[in-house]
C-alpha cells in the first residue's frame, strides 16, 4: 500500500524515495551483520578454546548474572561517577583556558609550549603519578579523565576563539565595548560552535580516561570488571564488560548528538 | 556654517611598515582637514594607503609621524563613537537584525524600551521593515548592507567612516545603496569619510574628492565637487558637469596614460 503522502513525495522528489530505500538497506545490513556474527560465534563456540573466546550465550548469562546480583549497577555507578566528575572538571577548565588564550595572545604565548608538551604525552603515562598523588580511589580516575577531556575541549575552544573574525571585534570596539564585553558579545558566541564540537568529541574520551584509570589500579568500576575477569581467565566476563562499555559509548554519543544537534544548529 | 575646528585633521601623517627588512611607506606626509558635516571621498588605486589612513582615523593604527586630530584631540586609541562600516558587513551572525542594531545602543546603556524604539526606527528607515527578527544569513547581500547601515546610524554618531562599504555588491544594488545613503546624509549632514576606488562613486556622493597616488601614498589632488544638492547619485552621472569633473579627475590617474585604460 502506498499512502497518499508517499506517492506525492515520490512524484515531487524521487530523491526522498531513494534516500528512504537506502536507509532501509543500511538498517537491514546492520541487523544481518550483528545477528550473523553472534550466531556464527555461537555455532563455532564448541570448536574454539573456551578460555580465550567464550561464546555469546555464556556472555549473555554473565551479563544477566551481573544485572541481577547488583554487580553491574554497583560498578556502573563508580565508572559513571568518574566520567561525570572528570568530564565536568576537564570541560570547565578547557573552555575557560581556551577562551582566555583565544582572547589574550600574550597568555597564549606563555602557556602554549607547556600545554603542547603535556598534550604530546599519552595520558596513561600520568596514571602512576596520579596514583602516587591521589591514592587508588576515585580521585586519580577523575583526574585522568579530566586531563583527557581538557585537551579536547581546550584545543577546539582555543581554535574557535582565535578564528573569530577580527573585524567583528573592531566594529564592536568602536561602538564602545570594553574588553569583557568584546569577549561576551563576540568571542564567546563566535567560538560556541567549536566549543560544542569539542564538548561532544570529548565525551567518548571521558569514557576512555575513566577506563584507563581503572585498568591501572582499582577495586570497582567497569574497567575493574574487565581487568578482574581477565585475571580469573574468565573470558565471558571480559566480553561482558566490553559490551557494557560499548553500550555506554553508544548512549553517550547519541545523547551528545541529540543535545548538540539542537544548540549547535542555533548559531548557523 | 560657522568656521570652526575641523572634525578631522590629518597633520603631516606618515605611516610605514617593515616587510622582509625593507621599509615600505604606506602614507607619506598627508595633511588634510575635514570640516564638520562634509562628505569627503578618499580615492585611489589599491596600495595608495587609503585604508591605512582610514585605520588611523578610526584609531586602530597610529601614524609613525604626524598626528590625526579628531574634534580637537589626537586619536591614540580606537575612536569610540564614530560610525564604522567596511566592505565586510561585520554583522554578528548569531544575532537577528534587531539585535545587531540594538548592540551599539546596548553598549551605550540606552534604556531598553527607548533602544528598541530607535532601532526599529532606523530599521524601517533603511527599508528593512518586517525583517527585524531575521538572522543575517537569511537576508540578501543588499539587506545585509542595509542592516550594517542601520546599525551604524542607530546610535547617531556624528562622524561616519566608510571603507568601500558597497565594494562587493552588484552595480544595480550599489547605485540603489548610494541613493539611500545620499538621502540619509542629506537629511542629517554627518561628517563622512568615504573610501573607494570607484571614481564615479566618489564624485556622485562627495563634496570633495581627495585623490591619492600609489606607494608611497600621497595626496595627488584635492578637488571640491560643486554639483547641486540635494543630489541623486544616479541621475547626476548624466549631467555634463559630472562628466566634466570625471574627465578632469580621470586625467589625473595613472590609467590616463593607457589610451583605453
Amino acid at each position: 500500500m502506498v499512502s497518499m503522502d508517499d506517492s506525492i513525495a515520490g512524484i515531487i522528489d524521487p530523491g526522498i524515495e531513494a534516500a528512504r530505500r537506502r536507509r532501509n538497506i543500511v538498517l537491514a545490513g546492520r541487523i544481518i551483520l550483528c545477528v550473523g556474527f553472534i550466531v556464527g560465534w555461537q555455532i563455532a563456540g564448541p570448536h574454539l578454546d573456551k578460555l580465550i573466546f567464550s561464546d555469546p550465550s555464556e556472555i549473555g548469562v554473565r551479563l544477566w548474572q551481573w544485572t541481577t546480583d547488583g554487580t553491574l549497577l554497583r560498578n556502573l555507578y563508580v565508572t559513571a561517577e568518574e566520567i561525570i566528575l572528570g568530564y565536568a572538571l576537564g570541560a570547565g577548565l578547557g573552555v575557560a583556558l581556551g577562551l582566555l588564550m583565544g582572547s589574550y595572545p600574550v597568555v597564549a604565548s606563555i602557556f602554549d609550549p607547556i600545554l603542547m608538551a603535556v598534550y604530546g604525552v599519552p595520558k596513561i603515562a600520568f596514571g602512576p603519578l596520579f596514583i602516587v598523588w591521589f591514592g587508588i580511589n576515585l580521585t586519580p580516575k577523575v583526574v585522568i579523565t579530566a586531563l583527557v577531556v581538557f585537551f579536547f575541549v581546550f584545543l577546539s575552544t582555543y581554535e574557535g576563539a582565535r578564528s573569530v573574525d577580527r573585524d567583528l571585534l573592531r566594529v564592536v570596539k568602536l561602538m564602545g565595548a570594553n574588553g569583557w564585553q568584546e569577549r561576551r558579545l563576540v568571542i564567546i558566541p563566535g567560538a560556541m560552535p567549536a566549543i560544542m564540537l569539542g564538548l561532544k568529541l570529548a565525551i567518548p574520551e571521558a569514557l576512555v580516561g575513566a577506563i584507563v584509570g581503572e585498568l591501572i589500579v582499582s577495586s570497582r568500576g567497569i574497567g575493574y570488571l574487565v581487568q578482574f575477569s581477565a585475571s580469573q581467565l574468565d573470558s565471558a566476563g571480559v566480553f561482558a564488560g566490553l559490551i557494557i562499555l560499548m553500550v555506554l559509548a553508544l548512549i553517550f554519543n547519541s545523547a551528545v548528538n541529540y543535545a548538540t544537534g539542537k544548540s549547535g544548529g542555533k548559531r548557523a | 556654517m560657522a568656521p570652526s575646528a575641523p572634525a578631522i585633521r590629518l597633520d603631516h601623517v606618515s605611516k610605514w611598515f617593515f616587510k622582509d627588512g625593507k621599509r615600505i611607506t604606506a602614507v607619506d606626509d598627508v595633511s588634510a582637514d575635514v570640516p564638520e558635516g562634509a562628505f569627503i571621498a578618499l580615492v585611489g588605486p589599491s596600495g595608495c594607503g587609503k585604508s591605512t589612513l582610514f585605520n588611523c582615523i578610526a584609531g586602530f593604527e597610529q601614524p609613525e609621524r604626524g598626528s590625526v586630530i579628531y574634534r580637537g584631540s589626537p586619536v591614540t586609541k580606537p575612536n569610540i563613537g564614530i560610525g564604522y562600516m567596511t566592505q565586510k558587513d561585520s554583522l554578528l551572525p548569531w544575532r537577528s537584525v534587531l539585535d545587531n542594531v540594538l548592540l551599539p545602543l546596548h553598549l551605550q546603556k540606552v534604556p531598553r524600551d527607548e533602544a528598541i524604539n530607535r532601532a526599529m526606527g532606523v530599521i524601517n528607515r533603511v527599508g528593512l521593515d518586517g525583517f527585524a527578527k531575521h538572522l543575517p544569513s537569511e537576508l540578501s547581500g543588499g539587506m545585509q548592507k542595509r542592516t550594517a547601515l542601520a546599525r551604524m546610524l542607530a546610535y547617531n554618531p556624528t562622524t561616519l567612516l566608510m571603507d568601500e562599504p558597497f565594494g562587493n555588491v552588484d552595480v544595480q544594488l550599489k547605485l540603489q545603496l548610494q541613493r539611500e545613503l545620499m538621502k540619509l546624509w542629506e537629511s542629517e549632514r554627518k561628517t563622512v569619510v568615504f573610501v573607494t576606488h570607484d571614481l564615479e562613486e566618489a564624485i556622485a556622493l562627495a563634496d570633495r574628492v581627495i585623490m591619492m597616488s600609489p606607494r608611497p601614498g600621497r595626496i595627488k589632488a584635492d578637488i571640491a565637487i560643486k554639483l547641486k544638492r540635494p543630489r541623486d547619485p544616479v541621475q547626476i552621472r548624466f549631467e555634463p558637469e559630472f562628466q566634466e569633473i570625471h574627465k578632469q579627475l580621470w586625467s589625473l590617474t595613472d590609467n590616463a596614460e593607457d589610451a583605453h585604460g
